[in-house]
């Protein structure tokens, strides 16, 4: 089922009208508090922004559900469409804003989600001493959970990023490989 | 036009003191500076003489009163100067050093403040900004500066 880009834009408005809504702010300020708690508990930046990107898988994982449930979306017919429904739906739907897909490679295996507005970074100014930390890591995780729960395997990283200084957020998001469905340990044991 | 302005915390430690003095006069950056803090911090008294008038206000008054105009308008006259305050609810306090060479135009000079009070909401909101600590943050001195050089210049 390949659908336009303008049919992807309707789903992701019918999905955000029906989930619900919670402050922006409550919301902006609930991830400040536990990336700043992060930042405390980890001395190291690195570990900082491994530790979101976890966080960020585990919630990927679960919120695919959801999100498979809710959106209306079918099946994706190939990555572009995958990419567009990323954009499009899943983010208009879980966090309200519109991103972008651009920059695809040549062999049409990695692209960039381009993100104009963050709701995540709304008060946030990053000090000199933590120019390294990728604060909004935490979206690169969901992306890499929930499709690996769609038999896609990703990798993802913040390309870009506004608090470091760039014009807009960048996720690249390149595919490793698409997961064979397979059985597991559990169904030999039983046979 | 105002030459200095200060943002002073609840326990009277200075979080930013801002100057705008024409260094052409000659003054060294340095010496401006503590001339300033001197100035600001003598005024902190009758800051907090202004606020001590209020016990006599009963407290839902107070409220009210607190929350309505957080604009004390001036203060006092310090040298050749005249410092003009604005207190916020959690006793943060936001001081205007004027330089008077027009006479004042007492509601832009309110609309001013409470707007540098909205940068200073602002950058609390910031996960990664101190509590009751100096103000290090680039973003909130450039919002200041503006503002305050903005108004300079309408007031000529």
């Amino acid at each position: 089922m390949a659908t336009s880009g303008k049919q992807h834009t309707r789903l992701g408005e019918q999905a955000w009208n029906k989930m619900s809504k919670v402050n922006a702010e409550f919301f902006a300020l609930t991830y400040g508090a536990m990336v700043m708690q992060l930042v405390q508990d980890f001395e190291d930046t690195a570990a900082v922004n491994a530790q979101l990107d976890t966080m960020g898988y585990n919630i990927g994982v679960r919120l695919i559900d959801e999100f498979l449930a809710k959106s209306g979306t079918g099946a994706c017919a190939d990555l572009r469409d995958t990419a567009e429904t990323i954009a499009k739906v899943a983010f208009k739907m879980f966090l309200g804003v519109v991103a972008e897909v651009a920059n695809w490679n040549a062999d049409g295996t990695a692209f960039s989600v381009v993100l104009y507005d963050n709701p995540l970074i709304e008060f946030v100014e990053l000090p000199p001493q933590h120019c390294e930390l990728l604060y909004s890591n935490v979206l690169c995780g969901v992306i890499r959970g929930a499709l690996e729960m769609v038999q896609m395997k990703v990798e993802c990283r913040f390309a870009r990023d506004v608090l470091r200084g760039d014009d807009l957020n960048e996720i690249r998001v390149e595919l490793k490989e698409v997961l064979a469905e397979q059985m597991d340990d559990q169904y030999f044991e039983g046979m | 036009m105002i030459v200095c302005l200060a943002v002073i915390s609840k326990a009277n430690a200075p979080l930013l003191v801002r100057t705008y003095v024409d260094p052409s006069l000659g003054e060294d950056q340095a010496d401006t500076t503590i001339r300033f803090h001197h100035i600001v911090h003598t005024s902190l008294d009758v800051v907090q003489e202004a606020r001590a008038g209020d016990r006599h206000v009963p407290a839902c008054r107070r409220w009210c009163a607190a929350t309505r105009d957080m604009f004390l308008g001036h203060l006092c006259p310090m040298d050749e100067y005249e410092v003009y305050g604005y207190v916020t609810s959690t006793q943060v306090k936001i001081l205007a050093v004027l330089e008077e060479t027009v006479t004042s135009r007492k509601s832009e000079l309110a609309a001013l403040l409470h707007t540098i009070h909205g940068f200073y909401v602002n950058y609390q909101l910031n996960p990664f900004s101190p509590l009751n600590q100096p103000i290090g943050s680039e973003r909130f001195k450039l919002a200041v500066d503006r503002q305050v050089n903005g108004y300079n210049a309408d007031i000529g």
